[in-house]
């Protein structure tokens, strides 16, 4: 019988005589494994609000493992709590008192909202604001702590959405109207709530309130230039909500008229600034330069490149196709290990981008990819190599083992070195990157993203070619697909 | 019973080590249950300490501990990073290393998920010095001829009215191990090493004195036990009835045993990395033209008569073959001239090979004033034995604090006059030496190997010789006194 088969029915035999109860029993209260509450344990509420976090955390550790390769979901970020974490403080709520809890007011709104108590919830936080009102505390203290309690508490939003509409029935009383950038700031932050749950009327609604509060508010800014600046940029993305649509029609249009449409909405926005919009949308790129080429051949149903050769050097972007250019510095680099790319915290990987840049050469096959980079000197473990070595050596890395569907462009970047006895290398600035301009600037920065149009106009700079960022990009490829298509 | 059980159980009656030609004999076994895939590497660690301990004149424990253990390492897919099989046994018959063999190759078998490239971007293989760290006088030592020593030691503590405790301590290990990489490249090595230590503490059973001596070498016949504990003995009866004085600062003659804990704190410290990132005390500043932070590497930290440094070939801070291990000068004449640096920092940032491993043994190189004389040409000040428990509280300037222990006396015109309760002391290294009066003649310190753990997994930072001279620094600061003995 083969030996994984054994272990299965072993397994199997040792659930059904009950072995499992030694195993839970002889498991410490904050030890691993924690997929399994065992109440008879947990003493008092703190232990159960503690063992409630270990499965969250522990749910979170599982839905992350590889979560960078997944088929992209939006709201993956945001899915609701465990039921197991959800049943440990149902079931705790029974058992034990959780008024001692009432000196951590957000804990407490959270185990109510997970217990699936949200009218609970409601009172702590009408408690704690009398409290709070009580001692003196007015106007901005008080919306600084509504927004602070209502940001810590989004993510049980899925847990109950009458609690957030019941909080920002309540925010409105708590922050005065004439606080421009706490009222824009409340609005704005249910407005990004409601899109996690993909509720987008609510997200709509709040929208539309964000931007009648700040039009009538407009001239009651904050006195300090950043706070000011503050509200501006929230109403931005605001506008940018409401205004979507019509932005990428514009974009079917022509470049030009999203360019000016983009423009447009800055006005609003900056009104007497003389602040130039920040991007370089709608200008002409110059042509990419690289020192090493290399070209996917072949593509898999997955988007993913099956085979790769060495070029020369070609005109790119290439006229008449839409392009994605991103740059990957850092992706592989100052790591020992070449297969170091997975998602990092704040760092994607090169796994994400090579699982976003597949699903999205798989939807857009028209589209050309170009990936930029640079030698460094070092791959992995190994001894330094030449420039050439260490580009047929990322070239296999990013296209054979990573299956990126894109041209290569390999620089050679150049260094220098400390004067002894610091010795180190210090890298300048890629010329591949420096070259690659539109308006005289450099259309890439480090790690980031551009698309060009057919016409070898900018669309879009900055961002990553990452699943966070791959929505925006999915929307303007298929605006560009129908500007090309009309 | 088996035959190879036998050999175990004869072993631990004639055996302390076992030798290298059945250590590859296991080798060879396990070998012979391991298929041709990917790497392996096979470890075999003899491994023998005998330690006699006493207290309050009375021996506790006399142990005679021996122990090998084959560690069985393997990953199937070794150039893409796949994760390996580990597994581990104390026994040496053919069924255990079989058993042991397959438990690894399960393992590897099971966590078999290649994750990267398959590329050869291995390491290179690292040279590795070693000295000579291997004393049949260490390794020859009996029981009867430790507790003889303890004997002596006690019976004297006990004629004096004093309460003795302390230990000797003998080890011995042998290192044979194996190894195939991804591309059948074959290493093999041996390596063995022995260390003795021995540690006295005397002290007034009313409290009111203590006196303290240790030695360490991987050499017995280097080590003086009765010597010691004369010392011991001396400082005990010395410090009795000490007398407070008031805290501030003071010239103090910092005994080896007590400079070596400044010194360790420093050693501490010197690695490249940490002081690249911005927060050490060897950071210069950050410079914006490079996007770095700069170092003091090349500039003078301390005094031009301090030279630390590490040579495992060196007659007095050998150690076992470790990659990468070669003599390094850490400060050159009181200038900085190099931090330790891993692997991975020396080939992402200087584009080399070649790197600085951290150790803990180094040597301070001394100067030629005998204690006396630091004592006859100190009007006023203090002679400390050594320090207990120091702890860095800033690491910017690494000021450490800790407790004077086991003697500290008022010198006065030039003479020892009376024993001084202990002190507090809240004083950074750095500043320490650059207050530097006199440095006299180094001498090989108390280093012991604190846990067996150690020697089985780290070679050559396992056993960590020391050499320091005494010196003499001024303007000391005490900051308290304290009522520990």
């Amino acid at each position: 019988m083969p030996r994984r088969l054994i272990y299965i029915l072993t397994g199997f035999l040792i659930l059904l005589s009950g072995g499992l109860t030694t195993v839970v029993e002889g498991q410490t209260l904050f030890a691993r494994p924690d997929t399994t509450p065992d109440f008879s344990r947990y003493t008092n509420a703190d232990e159960c609000v503690v063992a409630a976090s270990r499965l969250i955390q522990a749910d979170i550790r599982e839905r992350e493992l590889w979560a960078d390769t997944a088929i992209h979901d939006p709201t993956r970020r945001t899915q609701p709590p465990p039921d197991t974490a959800r049943n440990v403080l149902r079931v705790c709520m029974e058992k034990f008192s959780f008024a001692d809890m009432a000196d951590a007011p957000n804990e407490l709104i959270m185990a109510y909202l997970l217990a699936g108590q949200g009218e609970k919830a409601l009172e702590v936080v009408h408690m704690e604001f009398a409290r709070l009102i009580d001692s003196g505390a007015t106007g901005e203290v008080l919306s600084d702590r509504f927004l602070s309690t209502l940001q810590s508490v989004r993510g049980m939003v899925h847990v109950d959405m009458d609690f957030i509409n019941d909080m920002y029935v309540l925010g409105t009383s708590y922050i005065p109207a004439d606080s421009l950038l706490q009222t824009v700031g409340l609005h704005a932050l249910v407005m990004t709530i409601a899109k996690d749950v993909g509720d987008s009327a609510f997200a709509w609604q709040a929208a539309l309130n964000a931007k009648d509060a700040y039009e009538r508010g407009e001239d009651n800014l904050p006195t300090s230039q950043e706070l000011a600046n503050m509200v501006k940029v929230i109403y931005v993305s605001v506008l940018d909500h409401l205004g979507r649509n019509s932005m990428m029609d514009s974009l079917a249009v022509s470049t030009e008229s999203y360019r000016n449409a983009k423009n447009n909405i800055w006005r609003i926005v900056m009104k007497d600034s003389t602040v130039e919009l920040p991007d370089q949308v709608g200008h002409a790129v110059t042509s990419l330069e690289g020192d090493f080429w290399y070209e996917a051949t072949g593509f898999n149903k997955d988007g993913g490149a099956t085979n790769y050769s060495s070029i020369s050097p070609r005109v790119v972007p290439t006229p008449g196709r839409n392009t994605v250019v991103t740059s990957l510095q850092g992706c592989h680099t100052y790591t020992t290990r070449v297969d170091a790319g997975r998602h990092n915290g704040s760092n994607p990987g090169c796994f994400s981008r090579a699982a976003t840049m597949k699903r999205l050469k798989r939807d857009f096959p028209e589209v050309d990819f170009i990936v930029i980079t640079g030698t460094y000197g070092v791959v992995g473990q190994a001894p330094p190599l030449s420039e050439p070595e260490e580009a047929d050596t990322l070239a296999k890395y990013y296209l054979s083992f990573l299956e990126m569907p894109v041209t290569l462009v390999v620089g050679k970047t150049p260094s220098i070195r400390l004067e002894e006895p610091d010795r180190r290398r210090v890298d300048l600035p890629l010329p591949a990157l420096e070259s690659f301009q539109a308006d005289g600037k450099p259309v890439l920065g480090i790690g980031t993203t551009a698309i060009i149009d057919s016409e070898g106009k900018v669309v879009m700079n900055g961002g990553q070619i990452t699943p966070r960022y791959e929505d925006d990009i999915r929307r303007l490829l298929t605006a560009l697909r129908r500007q090309n298509s009309e | 019973m088996s035959e190879d059980f036998k050999f175990t159980e004869s072993l631990v009656e004639s055996h302390r080590l076992i030798e290298e030609d059945r250590a590859n004999e296991a080798i060879d076994n396990v070998l012979s249950h391991t298929s041709d895939r990917g790497d392996v590497s096979i470890t075999v660690i003899s491994h023998w300490t005998g330690s006699i301990r006493w207290g309050r004149n009375v021996a506790s424990l006399s142990s005679d501990s021996r122990d090998v253990i084959v560690q069985i390492g393997r990953r199937l897919h070794p150039r893409t990073g796949g994760r390996g099989g580990l597994a581990t046994t104390n026994q040496l018959d053919p069924a255990s290393l079989k058993g042991a063999a397959e438990l690894a190759e399960h393992y590897a078998h099971e966590t078999n998920r290649p994750n990267g490239l398959d590329l050869d971007l291995q390491r290179p293989n690292h040279k590795s010095i070693e000295g000579d760290v291997w004393s049949d006088a260490t390794f020859n030592r009996t029981v009867t001829e430790n507790a003889g020593l303890i004997r002596d030691i006690t019976t004297g503590s006990k004629s004096e009215g004093l309460l003795s405790a302390g230990y000797v301590e003998v080890i011995g290990t042998n290192i044979t191990s194996y190894s195939r990489d991804g591309w059948q490249k074959v290493n093999r090595y041996y390596g063995e090493m022995t260390q003795a230590q021995a540690s006295v503490t005397v002290r007034h059973p009313k409290g009111t004195g203590s006196g303290w001596a240790g030695q360490s070498s991987f050499d017995f016949a280097r080590l003086d036990v009765p010597a010691m504990a004369k010392r011991a003995f001396d400082k005990c009866v010395q410090s009795i009835d000490a007398v407070r004085v008031e805290p501030g600062r003071y010239t103090v003659i910092l005994e080896p045993q007590a400079a070596h804990s400044f010194f360790h704190v420093l050693l501490r410290t010197l690695n490249r990395f940490p002081q690249e990132a911005g927060g050490g005390h060897y950071t210069l500043g950050y410079d914006a033209l490079i996007d770095r932070h700069r170092t003091k590497l090349g500039m003078r930290i301390v005094d031009e008569r301090i030279t630390m440094f590490h040579d495992p070939e060196h007659p007095l801070t050998g150690t076992m073959a470790e990659p990468g291990l070669e003599a390094v000068t850490y400060i050159n004449k009181g200038v900085l001239s190099a931090l330790a640096t891993s692997y991975s920092y020396a080939l992402n940032e200087l584009l080399e090979t070649s790197y600085i491993p951290s150790r803990g043994s180094y040597y301070v190189a001394g100067g030629d004033t005998s204690m006396e004389e630091m004592i006859e040409s100190t009007s006023r000040g203090f002679l400390l034995t050594r320090v207990s428990a120091p702890s860095v509280v800033d690491h910017q300037s690494l000021l450490t604090t800790g407790v004077t222990r086991d003697g500290l006396w008022l010198i006065e015109n030039g003479r020892i006059t009376k024993a001084v309760r202990n002190f507090r002391f809240t004083e950074s290294p750095l500043f320490m030496l650059n207050n530097l009066e006199q440095i006299g003649e180094t001498v090989p310190v108390f280093s012991p190997v604190t846990h067996r753990r150690a020697i089985l997994h780290s070679r050559g930072s396992g056993i960590t010789p020391v050499v320091v001279p005494p010196i003499k620094v001024r303007d000391f600061s005490f900051t308290s006194t304290v009522d520990a003995i």
